[in-house]
């Protein structure tokens, strides 16, 4: 029953959006563009959260009254005008005041919640943070550590208070301080919470946090797991996963490759710098690059010289000659092949672009470098994986990225 | 490398956390003995073992030297009706605990027993020095026997 009725307000909802495309395909309404390729943003359903996009002007506000009354007529819904709230950036409150007015609702401040998410904030302050930390506490100071043992103390870390801050590590980057402030937490609860006086904690929180094999206890810790998460933005930027969201980035930044170039633009927002930090050209010896590798599919996004795709190495560094007198640095795989032409071996053959002819040794190494892609078997009919390279070759996951820094660490 | 084959051994046991727990910690020999109390500067008037009065009460000397901790191990011999090798490092002395002969899933059982009576030593040392009671070999083998 319920979900049919969830079933009928999905209907409902798409009525909404339908309403708003019309009206964008008249001309009525114009939606948010982002970036200089434009993707639009107008309107985004989530539950029973709606939230319109539009450029600033009185006339677009009015049509969203106007949709917004007509989608209450058709659907008998209604429209909560003390739960609504209008805001703006880079728009004088006046402006604001007059939309709000005109909607018949509050004027929203930043941050907002949003999906249990503040957006807006600085999560490069520790305020910012605030929340997730209290929520810990409150969380330890109903539980009697004293009634518990270690085993069940263990219990209780890995399972909740790794677990609570996650919703927020899957987004945002944690700033040192409040990485140690959780740590603490849980070192401390892990040796006893409740207890009179300060504690000894037996063993150091890097060997808590190393996997049980290795003679750890397999918590979680809080700085590596909060860097995996993020890694699987980039992953999933890489990987050809589509939506909304993708549009939106590539629309700002252009393709994921910037985030490895562009390190520390003034016109970057905290959180792409903050991805470059952790998984781009900034991080620490730049492991999500090392660690990765492409398997070929139709080589439409692999780059020849830059990627890497053959065995563990890059092109451009291995052979640095052949390189410096190529005349297509830039070419993707798909460009460089011949498709259809097959050699004798079942190989794809190669139109390598050279500046001039090669000398006798460079022609020594480009034998090589053939031999070498030669090797390789790909089918024009899958798309390009990466995966991390590993014990089992796999796509990234968060567990296997994080296995990989708490290595490191 | 061989410590890594004791801890994957020691979680892969069938036996309640707690006590797992506890084997962890004296395989690291990071539990509070008087020792690693000294060490630590936690002011005690001894270190010597509470069992036997004999020798610093360290992890080792708890589990594999102390007197009563060989009778216990004696009990337990008698019990399997097998002389195990006797070592004196612990980690060594928990992965060698097992029967020749045997296969892996028996031997699981009899790591657990190790693991039991390693605890069982400890909870009784504990008993000894805070509750005062009367160190007693042939209760500690029979507490871990039925733990297991």
């Amino acid at each position: 029953m319920t979900l049919w009725r969830r079933f009928l307000f999905l209907i409902v909802a798409e009525g909404l959006a339908g309403l708003v495309r019309e009206a964008k395909r008249v001309g009525l309404f114009k939606g948010v563009e982002v970036g200089s390729q434009g993707a639009q943003v107008d309107l985004l359903q989530f539950a029973n959260d709606a939230i319109f996009f539009c450029e600033p002007s009185y006339h677009n506000v009015l049509v969203v009254k106007a949709i917004l009354r007509s989608f209450e007529v058709v659907s008998g819904l209604r429209v909560n005008f003390h739960k609504s709230v209008v805001g703006s950036v880079g728009l004088s409150q006046l402006n604001v005041l007059v939309f709000a007015k005109c909607l018949n609702c509050r004027q929203m401040e930043l941050p907002f919640k949003y999906l249990g998410m503040l957006i807006g904030g600085n999560p490069r302050r520790i305020e910012f943070w605030n929340p997730v930390v209290d929520k810990i506490k409150t969380r330890l100071s109903r539980w009697r550590g004293k009634t518990l043992s270690l085993a069940g103390r263990i219990c209780l870390i890995k399972s909740v208070i790794s677990a609570l801050p996650l919703f927020y590590f899957s987004f945002f980057k944690a700033p040192i301080v409040v990485r140690n402030q959780i740590r603490r937490i849980q070192a401390r609860f892990l040796w006893g919470w409740g207890f009179e006086g300060r504690k000894i904690a037996w063993v150091k929180w890097a060997k808590v946090c190393s996997p049980v094999v290795v003679g750890g206890l397999g918590i979680k810790d809080i700085g590596c797991f909060n860097d995996a998460l993020l890694t699987k933005w980039k992953w999933r930027f890489e990987s050809a996963e589509e939506g909304l969201w993708r549009e939106v980035l590539e629309a700002r930044y252009g393709s994921w490759r910037n985030l490895d170039i562009t390190l520390g633009h003034r016109k970057q927002s905290l959180w792409w710098k903050d991805l470059c930090g952790i998984c781009g050209k900034g991080a620490k010896d730049n492991w999500f690059d090392c660690r990765s590798k492409w398997i070929l599919g139709d080589g439409r996004s692999v780059k020849f010289w830059d990627d890497r795709w053959v065995e563990d190495i890059v092109l451009k560094e291995k052979y640095p000659r052949l390189f410096s007198i190529s005349t297509c640095k830039d070419s993707l795989v798909s460009d460089l092949a011949i498709l259809g032409q097959i050699t004798s071996n079942g190989c794809h053959s190669w139109n390598l672009g050279w500046h001039r002819e090669r000398f006798a040794w460079e022609k020594c190494l480009e034998e090589q470098l053939l031999d070498k892609i030669s090797k390789i078997h790909w089918s024009s009919e899958d798309k390009d994986r990466l995966i991390l390279v590993g014990k089992d070759e796999q796509e990234y996951t968060v567990k296997s990225g994080y296995s990989v820094l708490n290595e490191e660490d | 490398m061989q410590s890594i084959e004791v801890f994957q051994l020691l979680w892969s046991l069938k036996v309640p956390p707690s006590t797992l727990v506890c084997a962890w910690r004296i395989l690291l020999d990071k539990l509070p003995t008087r020792a690693n109390l000294g060490r630590r500067g936690v002011l005690l008037g001894t270190v010597c073992c509470p069992l036997c009065q004999d020798g610093d009460e360290t992890a080792q000397h708890l589990i594999s030297s102390c007197k009563v901790s060989l009778r216990v191990w004696n009990y337990c011999e008698r019990w399997i009706g097998n002389v195990t090798v006797r070592h004196e490092l612990i980690t060594s002395y928990f992965q060698r605990f097992h029967l020749m002969g045997h296969n892996n899933r028996v031997n699981l059982v009899w790591k657990g027993l190790w693991v039991a009576i390693v605890s069982e030593i400890w909870s009784h040392r504990n008993k000894v020095v805070f509750n005062g009671a009367v160190v007693d070999a042939e209760e500690i083998f029979s507490l871990a026997q039925l733990k297991r």
